[in-house]
């Protein structure tokens, strides 16, 4: 389970998420939905119509984090692909954090999907993803 | 609040030491009325800037500085070229996000009826908004060439004309741009967008004097503007995904070898490298392709504008006078000379919402206006128009030859959404003469004119302080945004 909030708390001309999460692989799939419900406002549920193999290593969660959005972004931007499903797990790997895994797409159709903003990058700012008893929390802003 | 002592009009100072690590003061350009305004974030971020390594003299803020994320925008930081640093967040994702002012012989009379099929094909020929791709179609091997050559490349595939290359920052090609420390990834997220706006606060706008706004007409005649109610064409673009791509792959880099550097930041998203590295030397020379991209995006548009008066106005856009009177980036970093502590140094100059502003004399200056200064180009909110200024030796002698970029948000995207909707925006806008297309109508709300600082306070600040002389205010007639 994860929540979103779209956020201004730390930004001026920009955009951020608030995230929380019960579980790390939770908090990324939240991000991912978030970002993209900043592009899109309420995204249409559609089925995916394409699946892409994921493997991503980074040094600590919050590098990880970045990879994965900024990954879904390039993808986005290149072959015009909108993630709907998520079936990714995130482990410890020889000293890095990994995410593994797939995520069903369904393309982009400019004359359905009305984009609100453009999602220029995710950057590092204020980011640091924290765990209490419960959750898993964090905020991330992007580059409008 | 950190300390901040008034050492002369219009100038604040954090000095050293209100913050841990700071190298050099925080130094605010701003004006009474609008120092009050200035958010917390924007001299939190400011001071940390002041704690990068190398920086010379003080960490700047322009008037219309507001809260980014690492460097403030309408931030400026000059870096040692030998033991200085370089930061992809110093300078933004939209890499050489800037402005271009082209004139026209064109007045409103002339243009009114007409508005309406020329804002049509203008949005039909500058593709803008989420999503969207250029007409230029290039293999990799042509967009090398153009990320090496920037506006020369347009010259010679007849997108540019020689006044263009003049009248552009540098002739539209910034030295030491490399391909190969460019991304595939890059490649892959630019090669399509050459000649497309992009989104957010970017924008095309038609625009035109109206009387009372010339305040220097010395300096507007030698720039091109001659007449009360003479039409300009405004454009805000950078460089699009490929730039954005670039900052993401290197600041990754930066943020994984930062302890190979022996460097510690205040805010990841200041992650910098030694501008000597291996790592800095890449990342320059990637930044330039990525400036040089935003250079030839800008003049593909401009051709593409210029198609688009030729056949509303069946006329030869020579005929029509469009005439581009500079491209100026503001979002860069750039190699340049200043005397400090009385010794000439190379500097690595980031500006990051900042514009240049070199006086007269500068070798940089094109040669038509070298006399006089540069011109800066300032974009306001869509419902203000842009405003044209001329650079000034002072700009050079005590703030790196940089200026203000535009007018500096206020309020969040999020609370402009919620104090109007777009389409009444744009009922609004039309009501006062101004006609809005736009891809995005909530995008549009974050933009309105209520959400930035007013144009006139931001402008009077920098001409008091003497950092840019006004030279003229436009007033948009029709807008087109991502």
């Amino acid at each position: 389970m994860y929540k979103f909030e779209i956020s201004d708390r730390y930004t001026t001309a920009d955009v951020g998420l608030e995230l929380e999460a019960d579980s790390l692989e939770d908090l990324f799939i939240g991000g991912a939905v978030g970002m993209f419900a900043i592009v899109f406002g309420v995204s249409q549920k559609k089925p995916a119509a394409v699946w892409k193999e994921f493997e991503l290593r980074a040094f600590n969660p919050e590098q990880l984090l970045v990879d994965w959005l900024s990954e879904l972004l390039y993808l986005f931007d290149t072959e015009k692909l909108i993630p709907v499903a998520y079936e990714v797990s995130i482990g410890a790997r020889d000293g890095d954090i990994s995410l593994s895994g797939s995520v069903g797409f369904r393309p982009f159709n400019r004359n359905v999907d009305q984009a609100e903003h453009e999602v220029k990058a995710v950057t590092y700012y204020k980011l640091i993803i924290k765990k209490d008893d419960r959750l898993f929390r964090c905020h991330v802003v992007f580059d409008l | 609040m950190m300390p901040m002592n008034k050492i002369a009009e219009g100038i604040w100072e954090v000095p050293v030491g209100a913050k841990a690590g700071m190298n050099v003061p925080a130094r605010i350009l701003s004006s009474e009325k609008l120092i009050g305004g200035i958010d917390e974030g924007v001299i939190d971020q400011i001071t940390n800037v002041a704690c990068l390594p190398g920086i010379q003299r003080y960490a700047l803020c322009m008037p219309d500085a507001h809260r980014g994320y690492g460097f403030p925008i309408g931030g400026v930081a000059a870096f040692d070229a030998e033991n200085g640093v370089i930061s992809p967040g110093g300078i933004g994702f939209d890499i050489n996000c800037g402005m271009r002012l082209i004139r026209t012989n064109l007045t409103v009379d002339d243009i009114k009826p007409r508005l309406e099929p020329l804002i049509l094909e203008l949005f039909r020929s500058v593709p803008s908004g989420v999503g969207t791709t250029g007409f230029v179609k290039l293999d990799r091997k042509e967009f090398q060439r153009l990320m090496t050559e920037g506006s020369r490349w347009c010259r010679e595939n007849k997108y540019a004309t020689d006044t263009d290359i003049e009248h552009t920052e540098s002739g539209g090609t910034i030295p030491g741009a490399d391909f190969k420390a460019v991304s595939d990834k890059a490649v892959s997220r630019g090669i399509n967008q050459v000649g497309t706006l992009g989104s957010g606060n970017h924008y095309l706008e038609i625009e035109y004097l109206p009387a009372g706004n010339l305040y220097d007409p010395e300096l507007a005649r030698a720039y091109g503007i001659e007449t009360v109610g003479q039409i300009i064409v405004a454009v805000h673009c950078g460089s699009r995904g490929f730039g954005h791509q670039i900052a993401t792959d290197y600041l990754r880099i930066f943020t994984q070898d930062a302890r190979k550097h022996g460097l510690v930041f205040r805010d990841p998203e200041l992650a910098a490298a030694p501008v000597n590295s291996e790592d800095g030397k890449a990342y320059y020379a990637a930044m330039a392709c990525a400036a040089n991209n935003a250079f030839a995006n800008r003049q593909v548009i401009t051709h593409r504008i210029r198609q688009a008066f030729e056949k509303v106005f069946a006329v030869p856009a020579d005929r029509l006078g469009l005439t581009t009177i500079y491209d100026v980036a503001h979002n860069i970093a750039r190699f340049e000379n200043y005397t400090v502590g009385g010794q000439s140094k190379r500097l690595l100059v980031h500006r990051k919402g900042a514009t240049r502003s070199f006086g007269p004399g500068n070798g940089e200056v094109p040669a038509a206006y070298r006399q006089l200064g540069q011109p800066v180009i300032v974009g306001g909110s869509m419902e203000t128009g842009s405003a044209l200024f001329s650079g000034t030796a002072l700009a050079e002698q005590d703030y790196f030859g940089s200026t203000l970029h535009g007018s500096g948000r206020t309020m969040s995207r999020t609370k402009a959404k919620m104090q109007i909707r777009g389409d009444k925006l744009q009922r609004d806008m039309a009501g006062r003469g101004i006609t809005v297309k736009t891809k995005s109508l909530r995008g549009l709300a974050e933009e309105a004119g209520f959400a930035y600082k007013d144009i006139d306070d931001v402008s009077q600040a920098v001409h008091d302080l003497g950092i840019s002389r006004l030279v003229a205010r436009f007033h948009p007639l029709a807008n087109i945004k991502g």
